[in-house]
């Protein structure tokens, strides 16, 4: 199982890969924004189990880049779960109706992470 | 700047604290109107500017060994010294205050800036006539001082 977490907080990466670690997931590429992200996926063929993707990120934000993720064949069913602090209802809304496959606003425990991440794996 | 501003800041700045820190602020003192003029703050001060509906800056100050403090149980993480994971975790902190604060005043539609985060002695910020600033002052029980400021107008 292959994760990349795009997140251009280097501190929040950190605490999203130890939540993954702990849950056995250690095969993980990191981005610090969207165009990053992108090209990581890209290089890696697109073979990632899901994507973590934050929202407010420069350069290329995680709305612009989770539309990327479904405008583009190879990555359409992908599962991206986003994970930010915009929590605004319209702005959650936008962000499931642009294919977002889960939302997890933060702050958040590190039980809220590990339940997203398995409704994504179907556990 | 409407008074029924300042409790989702407040609250907002608790509910993040306590999630990802695991310590709860309370308020220390009397809210302060500062209308004009040099605003004095402590080592680390972070500002997050807000748009969309609105216009203004939320701002949070506080001392090194607060923030290093603060930071370090933020990443599970000793801070010994002031570097790159403080800066980095202390605005991510203010983007996640700002964020649920957002989410608090629903319908005002606040988009968040990315944060700026500066370490310095002695730092004072410049409120103009007409960009009034509330400041809150807040204290961890077991760490110290540190206060949120907040500058937001309808758009």
């Amino acid at each position: 199982m292959k994760v990349m977490l795009i997140d251009d907080s280097s501190t929040m990466r950190k605490i999203q890969r130890r939540v993954l670690e702990g849950m056995g997931i250690t095969d993980i590429v990191e981005a610090g924004n969207g165009k990053e992200g992108l090209e990581k996926i890209k290089e890696h063929n697109n073979d990632f189990t899901f994507v973590l993707c934050d929202i407010n990120m420069p350069e290329m934000n995680g709305m612009e880049t989770l539309k990327a993720i479904r405008s583009n064949p190879d990555t359409l069913k992908l599962p991206v779960i986003m994970c930010t602090s915009v929590a605004e209802k319209n702005q959650v809304m936008e962000a499931i109706k642009a294919g977002a496959t889960n939302y997890l606003v933060k702050p958040f425990q590190p039980e809220d992470l590990q339940n997203k991440i398995n409704a994504v794996l179907g556990k | 700047m409407k008074i029924e501003y300042v409790n989702p800041f407040v609250e907002a700045t608790v509910h993040t604290f306590k999630s990802m820190c695991g310590v709860e602020p309370v308020r220390d003192g009397k809210l302060e109107l500062k209308e004009a003029g040099f605003i004095g703050a402590y080592d680390l001060l972070g500002v997050l500017g807000l748009s969309g509906g609105v216009r203004g800056a939320i701002l949070m100050t506080m001392d090194l060994e607060v923030g290093k403090k603060v930071v370090g149980a933020f990443l599970m993480e000793a801070i010994p010294e002031a570097n790159a994971d403080l800066m980095d975790g202390y605005g991510e902190i203010l983007n996640i205050i700002a964020g649920a604060a957002a989410a608090k005043l629903e319908g005002m539609r606040i988009n968040l800036a990315l944060p700026t985060v500066v370490l310095g002695k002695n730092q004072q910020m410049h409120a103009k006539i007409g960009n009034p600033w509330v400041i809150i002052p807040m204290k961890f029980p077991e760490w110290g001082k540190f206060n949120i400021e907040i500058s937001m107008e309808e758009a």
